[in-house]
């Protein structure tokens, strides 16, 4: 189990395993339903072990918090004093870590993000269940259910590991290669339609899976927007999510639906998800002497 | 940083419960995504062929069934 107390950051690696596995499946392998229910399915274990890991901390920062002692290690099997004080020490600042993580994945944006997103999924679904749109989509509904539970997830859980700036700093690394060759990927072959939008943005036509998230757009240009007076360090990472964003914008308007584009979805947003994190707070160790 | 309120507390468990729960079913979904693939696309033996090779089975043993019962028959 994924927990607080053994952790520093838990289901880290997990995590970055599926963006990369999931990105990369939709790169170069062909769809399947089969295996796309089996990334589905390894997705929702670690939303629902990294949900149950933030509840454990829930439960038990309140007494941290007022005793500044108790620590629920005291449940576990007794062992030597020097042991038993690292270990209640160390479950003390991992719960300490969730507290900061939960700050981040459960703040009011992110929040707002995600009610956003399920709103346009469920006008996604309705979309496709009464054929209103003419889509060029060859995906199912369950498979377009599935894929946006995917997206969101890689968005909802990247922001809780960005309070250690060694680990975003990786993470950005990391996803930015999978952006790359996930965007190499989606727009080859569409280089023309992509000029032809650049050069005439009057020609064009917003249908109405654009419009539907076009909401979902202006909120995520919102969230980054006020970093860019907070002074440098913030307005560097808002600087990238803001050409993130453009880039999406691209692909939403000039992209065909195809699985590459999936790919490009997963990784934009997953980096997005960090760089927007760190353009709305970052946590500093400040040393101060008191008397 | 935010102030932990009791009430704060509460909307984060309900949130936190909520992404659990729809993880769960996301999970349902996944099952169901994989159950929907033919089974010789994954490389299992589909049931048909087994019957289809049981029925052949059968069929080669007829006859000789049918020989052994001739001889029994003459002796």
């Amino acid at each position: 189990m994924i927990s607080y107390y053994g952790s520093k950051y838990p289901g880290l690696l997990y995590y970055i395993s599926l963006v990369a596995s999931s990105t990369l499946y939709f790169t170069f392998a062909p769809l399947q339903n089969w295996s796309l229910g089996l990334l589905v399915m390894l997705w929702s274990v670690y939303v629902f072990m990294r949900a149950l890991s933030m509840l454990e901390a829930t439960n038990y920062q309140a007494p941290l918090k007022t005793s500044g002692r108790a620590s629920n290690n005291t449940m576990l099997l007794p062992s030597s004093l020097p042991t038993d004080l690292m270990k209640r020490m160390n479950g003390r600042d991992n719960l300490k870590r969730a507290d900061n993580a939960m700050n981040l994945a459960l703040g009011g944006h992110t929040t707002f993000w995600l009610g956003l997103a399920a709103l346009y999924g469920a006008c996604e679904i309705y979309l496709g269940l009464h054929n209103i749109s003419p889509s060029t989509s060859t995906l199912g509904l369950q498979q377009k259910i599935a894929i946006l539970f995917m997206i969101g997830a890689a968005f909802w859980a990247g922001q809780s590991y960005t309070e250690n700036a060694t680990i975003t700093k990786i993470m950005v690394a990391l996803f930015t290669i999978l952006l790359l060759t996930s965007t190499t990927f989606a727009f080859h072959g569409h280089i023309a339609s992509l000029l032809t939008t650049v050069q005439n943005p009057e020609q064009i036509k917003i249908g109405l899976p654009v419009l539907i998230g076009m909401p979902l757009f202006f909120y995520s240009l919102t969230m980054i927007l006020p970093a860019f007076v907070k002074g440098k360090a913030y307005a560097l990472p808002a600087l990238a999510a803001l050409a993130l964003l453009s880039l999406m914008a691209l692909a939403a308007l000039s992209l065909p639906h195809e699985t590459p584009r999936v790919a490009f979805w997963i990784a934009a947003w997953s980096l997005f998800s960090i760089l927007c994190a760190r353009s709305i707070r970052q946590r500093r160790k400040v040393y101060r002497l008191t008397v | 940083m935010q102030h932990d309120t009791p009430h704060s507390t509460t909307i984060r468990k309900l949130v936190l419960s909520l992404i659990g729960l729809f993880s769960c079913a996301q999970f349902a979904l996944g099952f169901a995504l994989v159950l929907q693939q033919a089974p010789e696309e994954i490389g299992l033996h589909a049931p048909t062929q087994t019957i289809a090779m049981n029925d052949q089975s059968q069929q080669n043993e007829t006859p000789r069934k049918l020989a052994m019962l001739d001889m029994e028959s003459t002796q």
